[in-house]
């Protein structure tokens, strides 16, 4: 990404900012194999906000540590577990990348510095949750995401799995998490939250009053809405998913305009027909754009995958271990 | 899982118990981590004022 790029969004970003707490994530790739100058100038423009970076953190040295600490940059670290669960993860001359993860990890702890991990889970074998979780308390995350694996982008390895044994996952886990809550887990979080807003007659108020337009700016400036997966793709109907270029157009400006986009407006259909059909609606929002595309070719469908990967079989595993262990650890 | 004519807060009531102690277990926890650490929420969205373009509360 050039520093134009980076000035054009903080141009935007930095209105923003001003007036609510914002977030902005270095994600996609590998964020730090540009540099910690480069990186550093790209950060310059904005002001106020918080920046993130999503690592796998092989390239994590002190002066990395160094310049997290300068200029308060949350860490989220991309591993998926034990060695053996990372054999998707490997340099680019093809070796396992696991020890130069987990060294980098280490250097963040000499330093002092807290981190998140997000953990993509391939195969979710209930017989594996508890390992998986105690893995993540010992490496010392403060919040563990778990991923189900995903259908999309250049992924095209199907997510159709049981969703018995996914449930049975997410019970597992959830009774590791409760014998030694010592970090949170994202997805368990998300249910609670739900279920609080329930028991306190707020469940109204759980879903964000207004959708997220979430963009993503590629390294070209490209501006892509909603799911970043969709960053780089295209299809016949609706052409590129790409609303525009902050070079060319202000940040503001492409997202007031691309609520009128097709592919938008068949998301919001989509959204409307989850609402009238799923009874998980209300914990889950509708389904995630990228998911209805990869994997049903289409926006305004309903039930993905991953809505049973990471949202049913979740909530529902979530709600059977309270159903059977009741009060009791 | 449910069909389409059951009702998800039924599902939760039905599970109250369990899910109060899930909710203990999570103050409790969080009580120790709030004080101990600022840290991120992985993957948690936040946003500011965004235009309005999809009512999720709407009915």
């Amino acid at each position: 990404m050039s520093v134009d790029v980076a000035r054009a969004v903080a141009g935007q970003v930095n209105i923003w900012a001003a007036d609510a707490p914002f977030d902005v994530i270095w994600h996609g790739g590998e964020p730090l194999s540009a540099g910690r100058e480069h990186l550093a100038a790209l950060m310059d423009p904005f002001e106020g906000v918080r920046h993130h970076v999503q690592t796998n953190a092989t390239l994590i040295d002190q002066a990395w540590c160094e310049l997290f600490a300068a200029r308060d940059v949350r860490v989220g670290i991309s591993i998926d577990g034990p060695a053996e669960r990372n054999a998707a993860r490997v340099s680019r001359a093809g070796k396992p990348a696991f020890r130069a993860i987990t060294r980098g990890i280490e250097r963040l702890r000499e330093c002092g510095l807290e981190f998140s991990a997000i953990a993509v889970v391939s195969d979710p074998d209930p017989r594996g949750a508890a390992e998986l979780y105690e893995f993540f308390v010992g490496l010392g995350c403060i919040v563990l995401g778990i991923n189900i694996e995903e259908q999309e982008g250049v992924n095209v390895r199907r997510n159709q799995l049981d969703s018995e044994r996914v449930t049975e996952f997410w019970t597992a886990l959830t009774e590791a998490w409760r014998r030694n809550p010592a970090i949170r887990v994202r997805e368990i979080e998300r249910v609670l939250g739900y279920v609080a807003a329930e028991f306190d007659g707020r469940a109204d108020e759980f879903l964000p009053r207004s959708m997220d337009p979430f963009p993503t700016v590629t390294h070209e400036g490209d501006v892509v809405l909603l799911s970043p997966e969709l960053a780089g793709f295209a299809d016949v109907t609706h052409g590129s998913f790409a609303v525009g270029n902050v070079l060319r157009t202000d940040l503001a400006t492409l997202i007031a305009e691309a609520a009128g986009q097709r592919w938008v407006t068949d998301f919001r259909t989509g959204v409307d027909a989850c609402r009238a059909s799923c009874p998980y609606f209300a914990f889950c929002g509708g389904a995630q754009p990228a998911n209805r595309f990869f994997e049903r070719g289409r926006f305004d469908v309903t039930r993905t995958h991953h809505c049973e990967n990471s949202r049913i079989s979740l909530l529902e595993g979530v709600v059977e271990h309270a159903r059977t262990h009741g009060a009791v650890a | 899982m449910l069909e389409h004519t059951e009702q998800l807060p039924d599902r939760l009531v039905a599970a109250r118990t369990g899910l109060e102690a899930l909710l203990q277990t999570r103050a409790d926890a969080r009580g120790d981590q709030e004080r101990a650490s600022a840290a991120p929420e992985a993957g948690f969205r936040h946003w500011g004022d965004t235009p309005q373009w999809y009512d999720w509360h709407k009915r």
